[in-house]
């Protein structure tokens, strides 16, 4: 890859591979750690990409497997207390900022299928494949998740 | 159901900062300096051969070195195809195996799984394993020396001959780059 391509690629892919990871990790410098390994390791990788969407989804495949890894590692540094968490981003609607937390306080598989779902639009079966996992699991997940969002946004409303 | 517009609004401003983006491509400048070596090359176990079979295996008799200043031609995750000054061509899959000293303990890493190889290598000197590479090739990784000085091979059975392949695990490589390596025989 040239060096100019690679700019390009940490531009298209930077925020995007923070994001998966973000929502893995739920800590912002271990997501940067990621975004910053996934993006070198298509920087060394010597393979020409059969399309855009083909090196798209090997990017999200290397990044998600650095968040597995980095989840087995006791070096991981801990999540971010949620108001840190929350703060990562900030937010103009209280609406946001609600769905924010909740997502956050889903499991970390839950929520990186659903922001594979929902933000990158992939199908259950594509992040099966992305996150090693198979398509009824990932199925589930976004069930649950969803179920669990909807508990709780609820609860949020009738709170305020 | 999800929201899937607040959704999309909400995490899109969740961005990386512009630091870690400058840093990665400080990063790219280090990586093109340092040239660290591929994965895939810290150690290899050839697993077929494309051409020239029966030559290989009339070396094979001689357990000789045969292949030198191979130039890797084409790679994936999984293998490597190489080719010497004469056109011979050789087919390689990787393994990552490595093995280093942590805290007075030898560890071997096999396709990330740890090992503590260290009372193996003090009692007998040598420690062996069977992994498979990614392809589902037997791959024997075994660890030969002492606890100060000791090697790591891998081998694999090539059709009733074992072939090994040794590699610096300093150099480093990539498609059209040319590097001395040996392919010796160790049947």
């Amino acid at each position: 890859m040239t060096d100019q391509r690679f700019r390009e690629a940490v531009e298209l892919y930077g925020d995007m591979v923070f994001r998966l990871a973000y929502s893995y990790l739920k800590n912002r410098a271990d997501a940067e750690d990621v975004m910053q390994e996934a993006l070198l390791k298509l920087y060394v990788e010597p393979r020409d990409f059969e399309s855009a969407e083909h090196e798209k989804r090997w990017v999200l495949h290397v990044a998600a497997n650095e968040c597995k890894k980095l989840l087995r590692s006791p070096w991981r540094r801990r999540t971010d207390p949620l108001d840190e968490a929350a703060e990562t981003a900030a937010f103009d609607q209280p609406a946001q900022t609600e769905l924010f937390r909740q997502v956050m306080a889903l499991p970390p598989k839950y929520r990186a299928a659903v922001y594979l779902h929902y933000y990158e639009g992939c199908s259950v079966k594509e992040i099966g494949e992305l996150l090693g996992a198979k398509a009824s699991t990932v199925q589930t997940w976004l069930m649950r998740a969803r179920g669990q969002l909807k508990t709780k946004l609820k609860e949020a409303e009738a709170y305020d | 159901m999800i929201d899937k517009k607040l959704y999309c609004e909400t995490f899109s401003r969740l961005r990386a900062s512009d630091e870690a983006k400058k840093e990665v491509l400080l990063k790219m400048s280090e990586t093109k300096k340092t040239r660290r070596p591929l994965r895939a090359l810290r150690v290899l176990a050839m697993a077929a051969m494309l051409t020239l079979a029966l030559a290989v295996s009339a070396n094979a008799a001689s357990n000789g070195a045969f292949f030198e200043n191979l130039r890797i031609i084409w790679q994936d995750e999984n293998q490597i195809l190489m080719e010497d000054d004469n056109g011979n061509q050789v087919v390689v899959t990787c393994v990552d195996a490595d093995a280093e000293l942590r805290d007075g303990k030898l560890i071997l890493t096999v396709n990330d799984e740890e090992i503590d190889i260290t009372d193996s290598i003090a009692e007998s000197g040598s420690f062996s394993v069977t992994a498979k590479g990614e392809d589902g090739t037997e791959v024997e990784v075994s660890v030969t020396g002492t606890l100060e000085d000791w090697e790591v091979h891998t081998s694999v059975d090539g059709g009733g001959v074992d072939y090994s392949v040794n590699t610096d695990a300093e150099r480093s490589a990539e498609c059209g780059q040319s590097f001395t390596t040996t392919v010796v025989t160790t049947d």
